[in-house]
This record gives C-alpha cells, sequence and structure tokens, in this order.
C-alpha cells in the first residue's frame, strides 16, 4: 500500500511542477501585457491571440480562420501564437454573446460571415455586427444554382420564368434552414430577376446529403455555395446554371458559369467571409491587426491557400467592410421582411 | 411506491407540458403555417395517451404501494442528489474557474461521497491527478478547447 | 481487370514502410482518442490536421483513414469497460459487452470487438472495391420518402427491443422523439422548444443523452453497491481471446451484419449509430435465444461491432464517388482533403488514381494493423478493471463532463447531463427500457423533416410514400419487424403447449 502511495505522490508532485513552469510560463506574458498597455505600440501583441471560430471543427469558419492562422505563423507575420479554439453554437450567437464580456479586450479575433446579419435579423440573437469592430473582409464565396445535367432547366432564367409561371412547379433545395443562407441567396437573385411572391416557393432543407437529393433527381435546383460543388461540376454530373458574383471566378470548369448580371439578373449575393474583433477593440490593436492583414493578403502563402479552397479573394479594409455590411444587411432585411421572417 | 405507475403519471404529466409548448410555437412563414406543430402536437398526444395506460393499468394491476424496501431508497436518493448538486456547481463554476480547479472541486466533492472522508488523502491525490493530465491531454494535445486557469 | 491493377499499385504505396508506420501511429491515435467519450474520428482527423500539412498528401490520408479505423475500434472499448460508449456508434457495445465485463468475460469481450469489427471492416473494404459504384448510384434513389420509411423502420426496432411492456417501450421512443425536436426546424426556421437558450438552438445533442444515461445512470445505479464494497473488481486477467463456442455463436451474426451496416453506411445522414442498433435488432429476432440478449450474449456483442465498422467504409463511398460526405467524419475528412489539394468527388480516381487507390489499400492494411494492435492493446486496458470502483467511478463521472464539453463547448450540456441521468437512472429502476430513446433521438428529427421534405416536393401528394420499389420494401419490413416478434411468441406459446401434451 505504501508503494502505491508513494507512486501517487510522486505523480502529484510533477504534475504540480509541470503545472506550475507550464501556467507559469504563459502568466509572465500575460503580466507584462498587462502591465504595458501604457506604452501599447511597440508592445502589442505581448501574448497570445485568441482566434475563435464560432462553428464547429472542419466547417467553413473553422476552415477559414485555421487558414488565417497558419499563414500568420508560416509568414511570421504574427509575433505571438494565434490558437483556434471552437466556440459553436446558434448559428454563431454563442460566440457573439462571448465576445461581449469581453468587451475592450485586445486579443481575441473571431471569423465570421452572413449568418452574423442573418441572426439579428431573424430573431436568433439581438446582438449584431454593430457589437462587434469589423477588421477586415477577406475572401468571398459565391452562391451558385446547379441542376443534374439531364435537367430540363438550360439556364437560369429557364427556372426563372418556370417559377413565374407557377412557383410550385420548380423545387429548390439547400443545406441550410429555412431563412439562412441558401435560401436567402436563391431569393435575393429571384427577388432581381423579377419575381414577387417569393413566399410561395418551396424551398427545402437537407440536412444531409443534398449533393444526393439533386443528383438522385429528387429536387430540381440546388442552391449552395461555389466550392461545395466544384467536384460534381467538373466531372459533369451537375450543370451550374448561374453563379452570383459579379464577374466570373475560379479557373477551368468554373470560369465558365456565367453570373446571373451576364444573363440579366441585376443581382448578386456574396457569402463573404471577414475578421472581427470584439466591441470597443482598443485603436492600437484594431491599428496592428489591419497592417498585418493587409501584409497577409498579398503573401504568396495566403494567395495559395486561397486557390486552393476556391476562395475569391475579396479583400477590403475596415472602413470599406462597415460600409459592405451595412448594405448587405439591409438587402437581408428587405428578404426577410417579404418572406415574413424578419424579427425587429 | 410503485414506480411504474409513478413512471406512468410522470410521463402524462411532462405529455401535457409538452403539448401545451407545442400549441404555443408560432406560426411558419414559409410553406404550411402549423406543419412545425403537428408533429410535435402528435408526440404529445401520444405521450399523454399511454402516460395513462401505464399508470391505470398499473394502479389496476398492483396498487400505488409496492413492496420497496424504503431505507435504501432513501439513502440513495439522498447520494444522487448530493451528486446533481455537485454537477451543477461544477457547471456554474467551470467557466470562472477553469477547467483545473473545478475540476478538483468536483471530484473532491464526488470522492468524498464515493471514498468518504477518511480517505481525503487518496482523494486528493487523485483529483488533482485527473485534472492535470487531462487537461494537459484534451487542451494541449488534443486541441480541445478547455477554460484556462482564471489568475494570471 | 482494371480495378486490380490499380489496387494493387494501391498497395505498393501503402505498404511502403514510412506509410505503414503512419498508418499504425494513426490507428493508435484514433483509438486512444476513440476510446474517450464525447471524442470521436473527427477529433482524431482535426488533431491531425495541421501535422498533415507537412506530411505529403498520401502521407496524410493514410494516416486519417487510420485514425478514423482506430476510432471505429476503440468506441467500444469504453463501452465494455465502463459502460460509457466513446460515440455513438459504440452505443450498441453497451448492451452486451458491458454485462459480459461484469461477468467477468471482459478478456471475450474487447476480443470479440476487436475480431468482429476487423472481420466486418475487411470484407466491406473487400466489397467497396468492386461496388462503389453501384451501391452510390443504388444509394441516389433515397429521396426523402425512402428516407422516411427506413427511419420508421429503425424505429420499429422498439418493438422488438422492449422485453414486455409494451406500453413503457413507446413511452421511452416518445421522449426520444421528444427530445429531438428541440432546435431549429429546419422547413420553417422557427426554433421550437429552446427556451431562448441559444446553445440549443442546434438541438439536444444525442451524444450527451447517451453519456448522460449510460455514464451518469451508470454511477447512480451503482452507488448502493460501491458504497458498501459490494462491486467486485477484477483481479485476475486471462488472455485476450474467444472461444470456440463463442466464435461459433457469432460468426453468422458477424457475417449478416456486415452489409447491413455497409449498406446504412452508405447512406448519407445514416450512419455506423443506426447501423450497429438495427444489426443488434436483427440478430436478437433472429436468434434461437433471444433473451439472452442484454444480459452477456457474445453475438449481442459481435453483430454491432461489425456492422459498425462496415459502416464507417461504407461512409467513405459518398465521399469518394460524389464528393457527398457520409456523416461528420468524413465532412472533416473531405476538408482536410481539400486543405491537401485533393477534390474527392468522381475526379479523384481519375485525376488522382495513384492517391485514391492507395487510400483505399491502406484501409485493408489499417484494418488488419489495428486488429492486430487492439489484442495486446485491450490486455492493457482491461487493467482499468483492476482500480476499486470507489475511484472508478468518479473519474468515469469526470470523464463524461470533460467529453460532453469536447462536444460542444458548452456548459449547459452539464446540466443536460445531470437532467438526463436522472431521468435515466428513474427509467431503469421503473424498468422502462433506455433503448427505444436513444434511437429516437438519433431518428426523429430525421424521419419528421423527411416527411415534411417529401410532402413539399408531391405537393401534398401521400402516394409519394408508396411510389418507389424502395419505400415498399421498406414498408413491408417494417411491418415484418412489428410483427414478428408477436407471431413468434404466439408460435412458441402454441409449441409449448404442444409439447405440454
Amino acid at each position: 500500500m505504501s508503494l502505491k502511495k508513494k507512486i501517487l505522490s510522486g505523480l502529484l508532485a510533477v504534475s504540480l511542477i509541470g503545472t506550475t513552469i507550464l501556467t507559469g510560463c504563459s502568466t509572465k506574458d500575460a503580466n507584462s501585457g498587462n502591465t504595458a498597455k501604457a506604452s501599447e505600440n511597440d508592445n502589442y501583441p505581448k501574448k497570445a491571440m485568441e482566434f475563435i471560430a464560432p462553428g464547429g471543427a472542419g466547417g467553413g469558419w473553422d476552415l477559414t480562420i485555421r487558414t488565417v492562422s497558419k499563414v500568420l505563423q508560416d509568414t511570421k507575420l504574427s509575433p505571438v501564437p494565434t490558437p483556434v479554439t471552437n466556440r459553436p453554437g446558434g448559428g454563431g450567437s454563442v460566440n457573439l454573446a462571448y465576445m461581449q464580456e469581453k468587451k475592450g479586450s485586445d486579443n481575441i479575433i473571431s471569423v465570421y460571415s452572413s449568418p452574423l446579419l442573418l441572426t439579428n435579423l431573424n430573431g436568433t440573437t439581438e446582438l449584431s455586427y454593430k457589437d462587434t469592430t469589423p477588421l477586415a473582409r477577406l475572401i468571398a464565396d459565391y452562391a451558385v444554382f446547379v441542376v443534374r445535367s439531364d435537367s430540363k432547366y438550360k439556364t437560369i432564367n429557364d427556372v426563372i420564368d418556370a417559377l413565374k409561371k407557377d412557383p410550385k412547379s420548380v423545387k429548390i433545395g439547400g443545406a441550410s434552414s429555412v431563412g439562412s443562407m441558401d435560401h436567402i441567396q436563391f431569393l435575393m437573385i429571384a427577388k432581381a430577376a423579377g419575381i414577387t411572391n417569393l413566399k410561395d416557393i418551396d424551398y427545402i432543407s437537407f440536412q444531409e446529403g443534398v449533393n444526393s437529393q439533386l443528383l438522385g433527381g429528387h429536387i430540381d435546383v440546388l442552391s449552395t455555395g461555389l466550392s461545395e460543388v466544384t467536384g460534381l461540376i467538373e466531372s459533369g454530373d451537375m450543370r451550374a446554371l448561374a453563379q452570383t458574383a459579379d464577374h466570373r471566378v475560379g479557373t477551368g470548369v468554373l470560369a465558365e458559369i456565367p453570373t446571373c448580371k451576364e444573363q440579366g439578373i441585376d443581382g448578386t449575393f456574396v457569402n463573404w467571409r471577414g475578421l472581427f474583433g470584439p466591441p470597443e477593440m482598443p485603436e492600437y490593436a484594431v491599428k496592428f491587426w489591419a497592417e498585418t492583414i493587409d501584409k497577409m493578403v498579398q503573401t504568396p502563402e495566403w494567395k495559395k491557400a486561397c486557390e486552393r479552397n476556391g476562395w475569391d479573394n475579396a479583400y477590403q479594409k475596415a472602413d470599406e467592410f462597415t460600409v459592405f455590411l451595412e448594405e448587405v444587411n439591409k438587402g437581408y432585411e428587405e428578404i426577410l421582411s417579404e418572406i415574413g421572417m424578419l424579427k425587429k | 411506491m410503485n414506480l411504474s405507475a409513478l413512471g406512468g403519471i410522470l410521463a402524462t404529466v411532462l405529455g401535457l407540458i409538452y403539448t401545451t409548448q407545442a400549441l404555443m410555437l408560432p406560426k411558419a412563414s414559409i410553406g404550411n403555417p402549423i406543419a412545425p406543430k403537428i408533429f410535435p402536437i402528435g408526440i404529445g398526444i401520444l405521450l399523454i395517451l399511454f402516460g395513462l395506460i401505464l399508470s391505470f393499468s398499473e394502479i389496476k394491476n398492483t396498487g400505488l404501494k409496492k413492496k420497496d424496501i424504503e431505507k435504501d431508497k432513501n439513502e440513495n436518493i439522498k447520494l444522487i442528489t448530493y451528486t446533481s448538486l455537485a454537477c451543477i456547481l461544477y457547471g456554474l463554476i467551470f467557466n470562472r474557474l477553469g477547467y483545473v480547479i473545478s475540476t478538483i472541486i468536483f471530484l473532491e466533492i464526488i470522492l468524498l461521497l464515493f471514498n468518504g472522508k477518511e480517505k481525503i488523502k487518496t482523494n486528493t491525490i487523485v483529483s488533482i491527478c485527473f485534472s492535470v493530465i487531462i487537461y494537459f491531454l484534451f487542451s494541449r494535445f488534443l486541441g480541445v478547447t478547455l477554460p484556462a486557469m482564471p489568475f494570471l | 481487370m482494371d480495378v486490380l491493377a490499380y489496387l494493387l499499385k494501391g498497395f505498393s504505396v501503402a505498404l511502403q514502410p514510412i506509410n505503414l508506420m503512419w498508418v499504425t501511429l494513426g490507428g493508435i491515435l484514433g483509438t486512444i482518442v476513440g476510446m474517450l467519450p464525447g471524442l470521436g474520428p473527427a477529433t482524431g482527423v482535426a488533431v491531425l490536421l495541421p501535422m498533415t500539412f507537412t506530411m505529403g498528401p498520401e502521407a496524410a490520408l493514410i494516416t486519417m483513414c487510420g485514425v478514423y479505423y482506430g476510432a471505429m475500434f476503440g468506441g467500444s472499448r469504453s463501452s465494455i469497460l465502463i459502460n460509457t460508449p466513446g460515440d455513438g456508434a459504440a452505443l450498441a457495445a453497451t448492451f452486451d459487452g458491458y454485462p459480459m465485463a461484469q461477468q467477468g468475460r471482459a478478456e471475450s469481450a474487447l476480443a470479440m470487438s476487436a475480431i468482429a469489427s476487423f472481420i466486418g471492416g475487411i470484407l466491406s473494404t473487400i466489397v467497396m472495391v468492386f461496388v462503389a459504384q453501384p451501391v452510390a448510384k443504388f444509394a441516389l434513389k433515397f429521396g426523402p420518402a425512402e428516407y422516411f420509411m427506413l427511419m420508421v423502420f429503425a424505429l420499429s426496432a422498439t418493438a422488438s427491443m422492449t422485453k414486455g411492456n409494451l406500453t413503457k417501450g413507446f413511452i421511452s421512443m416518445l421522449i426520444g422523439l421528444m427530445i429531438s425536436t428541440v432546435g431549429i426546424d429546419a422547413q420553417s426556421g422557427i426554433s421550437r422548444f429552446t427556451f431562448g437558450i441559444l446553445e440549443l438552438q442546434t438541438g439536444i445533442d444525442f451524444l450527451v443523452v447517451i453519456i448522460a444515461v449510460y455514464a451518469l445512470g451508470e454511477v447512480f445505479k451503482s452507488f448502493k453497491m460501491i458504497k458498501e464494497g459490494k462491486k467486485k473488481m477484477q483481479t485476475k486477467f486471462g488472455k485476450i481471446w474467444i472461444t470456440k463456442e463463442e466464435w461459433k455463436r457469432s460468426k453468422w451474426p458477424i457475417l449478416r451484419s456486415a452489409p447491413l451496416g455497409f449498406f446504412i453506411g452508405a447512406l448519407p445522414g445514416a450512419g455506423g449509430t443506426m447501423a450497429s442498433l438495427m444489426a443488434y435488432n436483427n440478430e436478437k429476432q433472429l436468434s434461437k435465444h433471444p433473451e439472452e440478449f442484454g444480459k452477456g450474449a457474445i453475438e449481442g456483442l459481435a453483430a454491432p461491432e461489425s456492422a459498425n465498422n462496415a459502416a464507417s467504409v461504407g461512409a467513405l463511398i459518398p465521399m469518394l464517388t460524389l464528393g457527398v460526405p457520409g456523416s461528420g467524419t468524413t465532412a472533416v475528412m473531405m476538408g482536410a482533403l481539400l486543405m491537401l489539394g485533393l477534390q474527392p468527388g468522381p475526379m479523384l480516381f481519375q485525376q488522382h488514381p495513384k492517391l485514391a487507390w492507395g487510400l483505399i489499400a491502406s484501409m485493408f492494411v489499417g484494418n488488419m494493423i489495428l486488429a492486430i494492435v487492439n489484442i495486446p492493446l485491450a490486455g492493457l486496458l482491461v487493467r482499468v478493471l483492476a482500480i476499486p470502483p470507489k475511484i472508478l467511478y468518479p473519474i468515469v463521472l469526470g470523464l463524461a463532463f470533460v467529453g460532453t464539453y469536447a462536444i460542444s463547448n458548452s456548459v449547459i450540456d452539464f446540466y443536460l447531463l445531470v437532467i438526463f441521468g436522472v431521468m435515466g437512472y428513474f427509467m431503469s429502476k421503473a424498468k422502462i427500457p433506455t433503448a427505444p430513446l436513444i434511437l429516437a433521438i438519433i431518428v426523429g428529427n430525421s424521419m419528421e423533416q423527411s416527411f415534411r421534405q417529401a410532402i413539399t416536393i408531391s405537393d401534398g401528394d401521400y402516394s409519394i410514400f408508396f411510389g418507389s420499389k424502395v419505400s415498399i420494401v421498406l414498408l413491408i419490413l417494417t411491418i415484418v419487424s412489428v410483427v414478428y416478434p408477436f407471431v413468434k411468441e404466439r408460435i412458441k406459446g402454441k409449441k409449448n403447449i404442444v409439447s405440454a401434451n
């Protein structure tokens, strides 16, 4: 019995010593970070940044911010570690609430995209993009509307005409739920094409395997992100009717997809992703990251990563970005109001 | 207490609460306005039904009382209540005090309940070792975010 | 044949020593991660992601497969030893695996789990090489109406899961269905039963309920026995292997469950959990002594283990052939492939044949290595049972909570653990079965959504549910599944009367 006790005590001692050393290290940095607030400009950042993905591991947000973190480390543009943590829940609103608790802090950066605006507009949360400090817009993916390769719809206008004649004749499918991205992006284009009874269009949400549903002929049109179906478009299993950028994107087969604008529909939808700091993020922090991000998007590492992931470079600095957010927010507001899902 | 009958009664109550909540759900603006309510209301009603069936059949067959050993039940219930309270406490302090400290506190309480006051040395050693090892294993090695220690 | 030529090329890649090392490493990591409650193959793959950037696509892919497989093997370890499934697919392993461990037969349980997993995995991998395309095509036939019928069929297993009081079984199932409705309703966008709690918007994760009912529930149940020291620990450990008798009983269940698991896994949205539960139920119905299921019947462990490994192979089919992730884990793997610059989908085999076939070959290799590694590993793990219960159970609680936090990073889940733990305890005391509850949680939301999706597509025409051959077959299977237990009882009853005469 005493041998067991000895081993346990030994283990305990090692654990305690280990803990002290390892936390002691970060303690040192944190302390110097606090006292250095006075002379911020040269001493920021001193402690590790907290990069947050407001979604689960493997998702779009997660992928984006991990890429940012990696590029910052590989290019040594960030003098401190930038570990990524996940804080999923409520379509990103759980993390949004968390950021409010960290008001004024200088070491948190989150990635967000359209749901940031949508969760506020559809009533999920009272918080909105105005409760954050937008830092920069980084990338954009665009929506694409695809049909099966043997479908009778050859252009996006075929679909629009069919819907105008009978809104129930075309079944649109998507992965996000009603009132969220895949639904809204289609409606924005439909509205721009002159459809007025948006409510009557049947949008069906599939939690899993929505690509299979299209390929199996169970839905007529799939509303999704360009990067989600690249492989299937390349293989010819799916035909892309239109994408929602205002310019041609991608290479190869993707570059051949016409935009909605080219086909006479004056509408775009940008699935933008950008970086945000907590509300009232200190000036020196905002300045530092604005400059760093500016440098980052010009690095070959970043460009390569974007190419690999099929992301369109949509870099915008903070001021332009804020204006953009306001415009887009207004657009979503209109659509949600038309389908009765605006909660304000 | 005839537990099956109690089960039936609880099920009925649960069904009632759930069905009431389901009826209060807002109308959907896209598609069939009452569609989101149908399934919940259906389940709720069925639950009330089966709950009633169970309660009545049990009471009819064996009555409300049953020959359970009362003494044991009370002690077990006490332990379960204390454990549950400890878990709730764990949840409340988790984010404030960080993973390691709150887990040490939690485990101390649980081990107290299981192992007894006399073994407090072993308890403490186990609590601390577990908390620290798991912290490092999960947060450093496996990349799972665990709240760090608060004092800096 | 073309395919074999490619496969051989693939083996030449997979059998390179460095790749063997990677797959072993990934496998061990996956096994350990899979054992911990709440962490599944997705975590293992996500952890390795950063390391894979430096490895080169071949090695990265092979390692990830090792992790994926390892987690499939590992999940049932904790099911058997501490009644806490490492992930959903390991749930069914608790039904008979844990009783076996309690009866001092943990070695057989651990060994059988590895053997059944191995056979299920290998058979599926062999089959996959040849039937991947046709299976993928067949899976496309599953529209919402067919999915609905499939879910109903799965739920009908409730009838046979309840020994005796059918009312109790239904109550359990209905509560599970209730839990599955919590969250945002995808077809309408409105939140149901979330009471303003943001974390509940995405619903209640079935894994949380499983951990609550099985880990916490077990702790609550054993309190008295532990305090009075009546819970025994195993001090002598035998060889990790199975007897001839056990093999005889399990042979056919394993062989039958593998194709079932394989096919279910190939359907996006249905995975290892459903596959293992259905296999369990299936074998119980077909067995000559169904009353032994749940009390330590070896085939009750072998069948789901075979099914869930087969399902994990099946889940790769939609990912590799269509670029459609078949499950959460394959979604993470797809993300990883994209980061490595590979586009999963029909073009993968044409653009990178060496890689794609190397991947498949490594599945064979990985399976074999993991089976070999798991036997001695199990020998180490079984020592866990030697820890005095008074200390082991609190540790189990600790693991339950940290595992739950790993799933969703939310303390709300802690309170859910308590609520469902108490509920699970009460249910076991009142002899209300818990398996229908879990099955209903997994299946409930999909079932309802599929129904509504189908109605929207058919514009309100209910005949869509009888419209295809697949739906009709499923309907027949459902009816048989519900009616069969009753018929069997009747026949048995008649036989008894006859023999009594």
